[in-house]
């Protein structure tokens, strides 16, 4: 009977398991996911594939750091740090205080209006979370906001980085996929607006059926001066100028991702020196930052990469593909289903960076095979990390916002706020799938 | 993220702001007592790793002027450069190198603390020691590992030293530096680790010890 099997099928099953669990196990002790992967990688690289593999690992880790692509990571991470630590964001919020003003709901419209913004100036999420929670929340509860809404708000709209261009989630699955980032970026447009038109029409219907759920401010409070207006307008003129010149000329082809970028970084540096915010201690506090968030993500890739490597020469990618292609019949929507709640588990888990670079390079080939639009995929991935950014237990939304929110919003009331949004993120995401021209119109 | 000082955390420089820093921390009071949290360097060496850090995180700042620069260059003086490319590429891929000491120095690598930070200190100890010790032979073999690569792009197969360089037209010895510079991050790591399995040992065997 056991003739019948292949001995390395048997093999590559085990192996597989055996992978998984320590992975599993490392990871609960504690173990940095950096090293868990590499330590795994290792493992098998000795006692599978054999000692003399291990320098051809280095050289993944050379090829790895040494991309061009890449340098648009770091630069994009300084873009952000350094409006982060600007004012830049409160004056945008009193700006479009202006728009908003009577409408009802008005300040939690104008806060999701703000996100875009944000989100088109910075490619990672945690960072506007947390500036939205000290500047729009406050005032939301202090108008007498539903609680809940204004909570799922502010989350919701602070995981926008990652699907508004320049997304750093899109920079990795690009050089993942080995599509081009540019492409990527046209394509995410759509969506990311979408998305946010879905929460601002989810905010303004909720609403107009319960207007107690969204007090109108004071007459007073909302006229500014003149010189007031003026003021607030010079302030963020720049800055937004600055973001659509990154996303312009890489759309119009001037310059390539990392001179964007670089651009961007240039051009916030500047508009922080015409506010007088710019000093040499934001300036070095934005560079260490920098240096700590690319250190994460390189050296989880450099781990990622190596397991992913190794489980390659072990045929566990002929293995998990055949798996996958055999799941549901072999229907392709089955089996991009089967990957998005895998992707959706994983992300109960671990984080994006994580998830990319331990699964696109299993997934994305499959995609091709099925015959999807790979560019199609990074945006549905990068929806899909959104929807984790926010799903408790370990959404890293909740927790952000958890550490600038007055004391009495719990963690409990977080999760509750960001359900009906996750809901909004699920209809994305079925729109998304079901007409992938809303991707791939400018095709 | 300071996180060392919580009654800080409202102030503007101490908000977390990237993407992955500060996962956790459900109460600001509660993010510095979580032991999977603290920024403490736990040795001396790894206190020197996170100065030496902020002088070589600049480096960032200088490689986006260098790119303004060619791009200014390019367009407004119409004199493209051929070295801004891969001078920018080593410099960061240095940085990212380096970077990975100073996240073991500072503990800013992701990890999960759902287990971590529920057990007692003993098993918390125990904990920190296998977690040391097979960092420790991660990065003793990828230190070997590096050593044989290094080692080509050095010497030549017949044993005189020769930098492998990249083949562009300016032609720098990039791989060269960055394959050597690898091999010294992965012992300087090496180091790293190894003093935090010692430091670990220690505190098992109940000694107050500072490396």
């Amino acid at each position: 009977m056991f003739e019948l099997f292949d001995l390395s099928v048997i093999g590559i099953e085990w192996g597989s398991i055996l992978l998984l669990g320590m992975m599993f196990l490392l990871l609960l002790s504690g173990m940095p996911l950096a090293f868990v992967t590499g330590i795994v990688a290792l493992f098998f690289t000795l006692f599978w594939i054999g000692p003399n593999a291990a320098p051809l690992l280095v050289s993944r880790i050379y090829s790895f750091t040494t991309s061009y692509v890449f340098v648009a990571v770091p630069m994009f991470v300084l873009m952000a740090a350094i409006l982060d630590r600007s004012g830049i964001a409160r004056d945008l919020f009193n700006a479009m205080r202006m728009l908003g003003g009577k409408m009802r709901g008005g300040v939690a419209v104008q806060t999701l209006v703000v996100a875009v913004f944000l989100a088109a100036m910075s490619g990672i999420i945690g960072g506007e979370t947390v500036l939205l929670g000290l500047l729009a929340l406050p005032q939301m509860l202090r108008l007498g906001y539903d609680r809940n809404l204004a909570i799922g708000t502010v989350c919701a709209g602070g995981a926008l980085g990652t699907m508004v261009p320049p997304s750093i989630v899109l920079i990795i699955y690009g050089l993942i996929a080995n599509v081009s980032i540019g492409d990527l970026f046209t394509a995410s447009f759509v969506p990311g607006l979408l998305l946010a038109g879905l929460y601002v029409a989810y905010v303004l219907i909720r609403c107009t059926l319960n207007p107690s759920l969204a007090p109108i401010a004071d007459e007073d409070e909302l006229t500014l001066s003149a010189a007031e207006k003026w003021k607030v307008i010079k302030g963020v003129a720049l800055p937004v100028v600055v973001a659509f010149s990154v996303l312009g000329s890489i759309y119009a082809g001037i310059a390539s991702v990392t001179e964007a970028s670089a651009i961007g970084v240039s051009g916030i540096a500047l508009s922080t020196w015409i506010r007088k915010e710019l000093n040499w201690q934001l300036l070095r506090e934005s560079a260490i930052q920098t240096l700590r968030t690319c250190g994460m993500i390189i050296w989880i890739g450099i781990g990622a990469s190596l397991i992913v490597g190794v489980y390659n020469l072990m045929g566990g990618m002929q293995f998990v593909e055949n798996m996958l292609l055999n799941f549901g019949g072999g229907s392709p929507l089955a089996i991009l289903l089967l990957m998005m709640a895998i992707l959706f588990m994983l992300g109960l888990f671990l984080d994006w960076v994580g998830i990319a670079l331990l699964t696109m390079p299993i997934f994305v080939p499959i995609v091709v095979q099925l015959g999807y639009d790979p560019i199609w995929f990074g945006v549905v991935f990068s929806l899909n990390m959104q929807i984790s950014f926010l799903s408790p237990p370990f959404g890293p939304a909740a927790f952000y916002l958890k550490s600038v929110a007055p004391p009495e919003v719990t963690l409990g009331h977080i999760y509750r706020a960001v359900l009906p949004f996750i809901g909004l993120q699920a209809i994305a995401l079925t729109l998304l799938v079901s007409f992938p021209v809303l991707a791939l119109w400018w095709q | 993220m300071n996180t060392s000082d919580p009654n800080n955390n409202d102030s503007k420089q101490s908000t977390g702001s990237d993407a992955i820093d500060a996962v956790d921390g459900s109460d600001p009071q509660a993010l510095a007592v979580r032991a999977s949290d603290s920024n403490q360097p736990l040795t001396r060496l790894d206190a020197y790793i996170v100065k030496l850090a902020h002088l070589i995180s600049l480096i960032f700042l200088l490689s986006a002027c260098i790119i303004v620069f060619e791009i200014g260059a390019r367009y407004l003086f119409n004199s493209p450069t051929i070295w801004v490319h891969e001078t920018t590429t080593l410099f960061c891929a240095m940085c990212f190198i380096y970077a990975g000491s100073y996240c073991l120095a500072s503990n800013r690598h992701i990890r999960i603390g759902i287990v971590y930070d529920a057990v007692s200190d003993k098993v918390r100890r125990w904990l920190d020691l296998v977690i040391s010790f097979a960092g420790l032979i991660y990065v003793v073999i990828l230190t070997w590992a590096a050593y044989l690569v290094a080692e080509k792009a050095l010497f030549a197969p017949w044993g005189e030293f020769r930098m492998e360089t990249s083949g562009s037209a300016w032609d720098p010895a990039l791989p060269a530096i960055v394959k050597a510079f690898l091999f010294l991050v992965l012992m300087l790591m090496s180091i790293q680790f190894f003093l935090h399995f010692v430091h670990h040992i220690m505190k098992t065997s109940g000694k107050d010890y500072h490396v």
